[in-house]
């Protein structure tokens, strides 16, 4: 149905006083005031339950004196411990940062409880024009260094020359993956991280004598965060590999996964750098600002032929 | 003095009947194997005389079992049988055919052990609920549940000491055991394994729910030590059972699945899922002594021929086969193919030790393995996915 750019305005009117009468009838005000009467009963049982929850998680026995333990043992930052005994756990916890939190996890489903399937993190892989390999990591998991290995092994026997590192919507995962894989491309002796711990420095070094020295493009999102944002700074520093997309999370902190009384609490217990001097909440801006996914890959196959 | 002699006599006589009529009995308990089906309604048991499917015993309901084990009650052979999908276990009385009792339990219900100890004459059983992290402590005199443990992380293996004086509770879903005083039925240790691992990532809980954790704690024949592996950290750990603190750590191969030990004492061996070997670790020195080369996915190992062979369950994109190892010769033997497009769950080793039963979920059939011969005879149609089996008195069943 066409548009009608020059309405009348009387006859408008009418048909809205119309409409307007019916839409209060009776029927209709019994039925919204059903409606807001559903709508709160709802607002304040969710609040009830979720303060119920709350006050279920300061009840679990031994659950603060062992968060207390915790973030005494590995906190990234100072804190006090002894304000803690007269403050309850909500108030504990909301003294840490933002990247820490208590959490319940869920059970594992089908086979993958059993421990006898791995899901792979490295998807699509594959040799396209000129010889450009491409290959998308979703997460790091414990077994992504060796997924890249073969990956990295086979798309060199097909033939690729240059490597386009798909890094959107990777959250991060396991850091020890993450930086076995960035050691791959770090020189002999070079700085692959630095780490900032409670109390002291981590400078780790590369081990590594035979690094993949290769042109490559990255393509990263405003979902890519963590060790996938370490991963892409460190590629960029070490490898001139070239950034492409939208600005990232800047999340660059680490954290221990505790178990405390069938709850678990993820802690920080430090950030991580690439050169020495970069903000804790630093996100990677990159090289070229594009934000449609077709054009990204477009301009990083672009940049690879040329 | 003749009559003397023929009363004695005659009470020997007695004796002996009777004490063959237990032998008879006990071996006719020796003689089934029981599957719980993933997919059917009912358990199976196996004739291994005839090896013919013998009886069905119908649970009335589809419920995803997964294991079973048997003993000998007051009033003959029972049977406990987890329902995972329906958050229950039966209580089965084999002769009659018939369920006793369904307890409701915690959610998933899979693995348990069954034990009796001076503070409970009569059996008692310890049911890991998967799903809510719980252990339902079973009277199977009363047929009750008596005590649900919390604070579990996806309790898997439940193993009691020699006395059943204590319980291992294996958490799969971290890397801690926990120890249970069974006369109070209480958390009394936790044990840790590996180190607290470090993540960096936007959503901490995608890394929980990938955590391989220990599967099980598996006693050495005297009971003295108990080995656990744990997926993460790639390693045994030994633990001492007088004291419950780990005394080594081993170190294996990728994604250490859980340890079986030989009957003989001799060995522990460990399947690495990750890097497809099989550590062979001394069970007396506590040291790693070899590793086998294996392949595809590896669901469990079975001992045969008191020790010296052993087999390990594998399943691989294509096809199910055996690995075969000799533990005299400390090598590979080769291995057995079963079939094409199969996959191998559990087994279990025979009293005598010499012959294992396989299943095998994707054709509804048990295998039956000669460890002399390893000659291959299947049992077709037991039941619909066979899952977990087990023989009263066997040498090892296991499940996953």
């Amino acid at each position: 149905m066409p548009l009608n750019k020059n309405p009348k305005p009387t006859l408008d009117c009418e048909i809205f006083l119309d409409s307007h009468k019916q839409r209060w009838s009776w029927d209709r005000r019994l039925k919204l005031f059903v409606t807001i009467l559903l709508v709160c009963t709802l607002f304040v049982s969710r609040n009830y339950l979720l303060g119920d929850e709350r006050s279920k998680i300061n009840e679990i026995p031994g659950l603060k004196k062992a968060i207390v333990q915790a973030i005494q043992k590995y906190y990234f930052k100072p804190v006090n411990i002894n304000e803690f005994e007269k403050s309850s756990l909500s108030e504990i916890l909301q003294v840490l940062d933002k990247d820490s939190s208590l959490i319940q996890s869920e059970p594992k489903k089908s086979d993958f409880v059993r421990g006898f399937k791995n899901k792979k993190s490295i998807k699509n892989y594959k040799i396209i024009a000129e010889k450009i390999g491409v290959f998308h990591i979703s997460y790091f998991s414990k077994s992504t260094a060796k997924e890249f290995e073969k990956i990295h092994k086979k798309l060199t026997k097909d033939g690729a020359s240059k490597l386009i590192l798909d890094l959107r919507g990777n959250e991060g995962g396991d850091f020890d993956s993450c930086l076995k894989i960035t050691e791959r491309f770090v020189s002999y002796g070079e700085t692959l991280a630095i780490i900032q711990e409670k109390e002291k420095k981590i400078i780790k070094k590369s081990e590594n004598k035979v690094p993949i020295k290769i042109p490559m493009v990255i393509l990263v999102d405003s979902n890519t965060a963590s060790s996938a944002e370490f991963l892409a700074s460190s590629l960029r520093k070490h490898n001139q590999a070239t950034i492409i997309g939208l600005p990232t999370q800047g999340k660059r902190t680490v954290q221990k996964m505790i178990p405390v009384e069938t709850l678990w609490l993820s802690l920080t217990v430090g950030t991580w750098e690439i050169t020495g001097n970069s903000d804790e909440s630093e996100k990677i801006e990159p090289d070229f600002f594009i934000a449609n996914k077709d054009q990204q890959l477009e301009k990083a196959i672009s940049l690879c032929k040329h | 003095m003749n009559k003397i002699k023929l009363i004695m006599s005659g009470l020997i006589l007695c004796l002996a009947v009777s004490s063959n009529a237990q032998m008879e009995s006990l071996s006719e308990e020796n003689n089934r194997l029981f599957v719980a089906n993933q997919d059917s309604d009912y358990v199976s048991v196996i004739d291994l005389k005839t090896l013919q499917l013998s009886k069905k015993i119908n649970l009335d309901i589809l419920s995803a079992s997964h294991m079973t084990m048997a003993w000998t009650g007051k009033t003959g052979q029972k049977l406990l049988v987890t329902m995972t999908g329906r958050n229950e276990v039966a209580i089965v009385d084999v002769e009659k055919g018939i369920v006793e009792a369904k307890l409701p339990v915690g959610r998933s219900p899979e693995h348990f052990a069954i034990e009796k100890n001076k503070d409970y004459p009569e059996y008692f059983a310890y049911v890991a609920n998967f799903d809510d992290g719980s252990i339902s402590v079973i009277d199977l005199a009363l047929n009750k549940e008596i005590k649900r443990i919390n604070g579990f992380y996806e309790p898997h293996g439940v193993t009691f000491n020699a006395d059943a004086s204590k319980a291992y509770i294996a958490n799969f879903g971290a890397h801690r055991i926990d120890v249970i005083d069974t006369a109070k039925h209480e958390i009394a240790k936790q044990l840790s394994i590996g180190d607290v691992y470090q993540v960096a990532l936007k959503n901490p809980s995608r890394y929980l729910s990938e955590i391989k954790g220990i599967a099980n704690v598996t006693l050495t024949s005297n009971g003295r030590y108990g080995y656990a592996a744990d997926g993460d950290s790639n390693l045994v750990a030994v633990i001492d059972t007088e004291k419950d603190s780990i005394v080594k750590t081993i170190p294996v191969g990728e994604d250490p699945w859980r340890t079986y030990h030989s009957p003989d004492g001799k060995w522990m061996l460990v399947p690495n899922n990750g890097d497809e070997t099989v550590s062979v670790i001394d069970a007396e020195k506590h040291k790693l002594r070899s590793t086998f080369p294996a392949g595809g996915t590896i669901t469990g190992i079975n001992f045969v021929l008191g020790g010296k062979k052993a087999y390990a369950l594998a399943t691989t994109e294509s096809e199910a086969l055996l690995h075969v190892y000799d533990l005299q010769k400390m090598k590979e033997k080769g291995t057995i193919l079963i079939g094409k497009g199969l996959r191998l769950e559990t087994a279990s080793t025979s009293v005598d030790g010499k012959t294992i039963y396989v299943a095998s979920s994707v054709d509804n059939s048990i295998y039956s393995i000669d460890a002399e011969t390893d000659k291959v005879t299947k049992i077709a149609n037991v039941g619909i996915t066979p899952w977990g089996t087990t023989i009263q008195g066997d040498m090892a069943s296991y499940c996953h």
